[in-house]
């Protein structure tokens, strides 16, 4: 009778053991297979943000082209767009924004204009140079021209 | 009765379970993240179409905006000669890409830019004899297809009409 109880108790703490063993085993492969994991997750969130940023640029860059093809001054496109005119230094215009595109002194991403103008007796030949950029790396950069004729007349009507 | 017959396992959970369980977490983790990567990888690659795209617009739309003031410092010093019509016919002749066409308010002149293999920027303006708020006015500033063969053949759409 005691010897099987003992018996018992023998193989009871067999499979407890092997439990354990399996156990150890199951979280060493669990702990590289999440380390993989995260991996990935991290660099789909990494991607997606750096392509929200790039959408918003674009729109933003799109919206500035298209008020400075209608009025060809910088300024005049700054204040209507962001809603502050922005300072003009010739010709260079720089606005720090935020993940919105909105102006904030705290931004991270800058944003620089350059105007050039081209006058002729018909008219003002204007080109601006859009470019997003943060932690000095470019985002996104476009060129956009407006045509105003000496007649008052806008090339995008 | 024993425990043994009646076929009641020892303590705790058998030999396995975890394992199993384990492996189903691994297995709906990865597909997670690897749809994940892949939806974040597809809207990447959108942004750098739509990129690409709007930088071909801007261009395309930049050079036209050139020849038009081109054409506006040739309609002005043509008005300023006194003999538009000619003047402007003249200056116009030296332009290779337009095609200009007389109507009764003055002259049209339509011209287009490529974008990219598709896609093509059309412009038409009209340059008037007499400039009364504008020396022109623009008709049309628009992409159109570049195969204009295939803009042009008819789609063969039935109308109803009897068959045979």
């Amino acid at each position: 009778m005691i010897l099987l109880k003992i018996l018992k108790g023998k193989a009871e703490l067999k499979q407890a053991n092997l439990f354990f063993i399996e156990l150890l085993v199951v979280l060493l492969f669990f702990s590289f297979s999440i380390a993989v994991i995260l991996k990935i997750f991290a660099v789909a969130d990494y991607k997606q943000n750096a392509s929200t940023l790039t959408e918003k640029s674009i729109i933003c860059a799109q919206s500035i082209a298209e008020v400075f093809s209608v009025n060809g001054d910088i300024a005049d496109t700054s204040a209507f767009v962001f809603g502050e005119e922005a300072e003009v230094t010739d010709g260079v215009c720089c606005i720090m924004l935020d993940d919105d595109m909105k102006p904030s002194a705290d931004g991270k991403n800058e944003l620089i204009m350059t105007e050039k103008h081209d006058e002729t007796s018909a008219g003002v030949l204007s080109s601006l140079n859009i470019a997003f950029s943060r932690n000095e790396s470019e985002i996104y950069a476009l060129e956009c021209y407006a045509y105003i004729s000496s007649d008052g007349g806008a090339a995008d009507e | 009765m024993s425990n043994k017959s009646k076929g009641i396992s020892g303590r705790g959970l058998g030999v396995g379970y975890v394992t199993l369980i384990m492996l189903f977490a691994v297995i709906c983790l990865t597909v997670l993240s690897v749809l994940s990567y892949q939806a974040a990888r597809a809207n990447e690659k959108l942004n750098e179409k739509s990129s690409v795209f709007c930088t071909e617009y801007y261009a395309a739309d930049g050079r036209a905006k050139m020849i038009l003031s081109e054409l506006d410092n040739d309609a002005l010093e043509a008005h300023s000669s006194g003999f538009f019509a000619e003047s402007f016919a003249e200056l116009c002749n030296e332009y290779e890409n337009i095609s200009v066409r007389q109507v009764p308010e003055g002259f049209s002149v339509s011209f287009s830019e490529p974008l990219n293999e598709r896609l093509k920027l059309s412009v038409n303006v009209v340059f008037y004899n007499t400039p009364v708020e504008s020396r022109y006015s623009i008709n049309e500033w628009k992409t159109i297809s570049a195969d204009t063969e295939a803009s042009d053949a008819p789609l063969g759409v039935w109308d109803g009409s009897p068959l045979g």
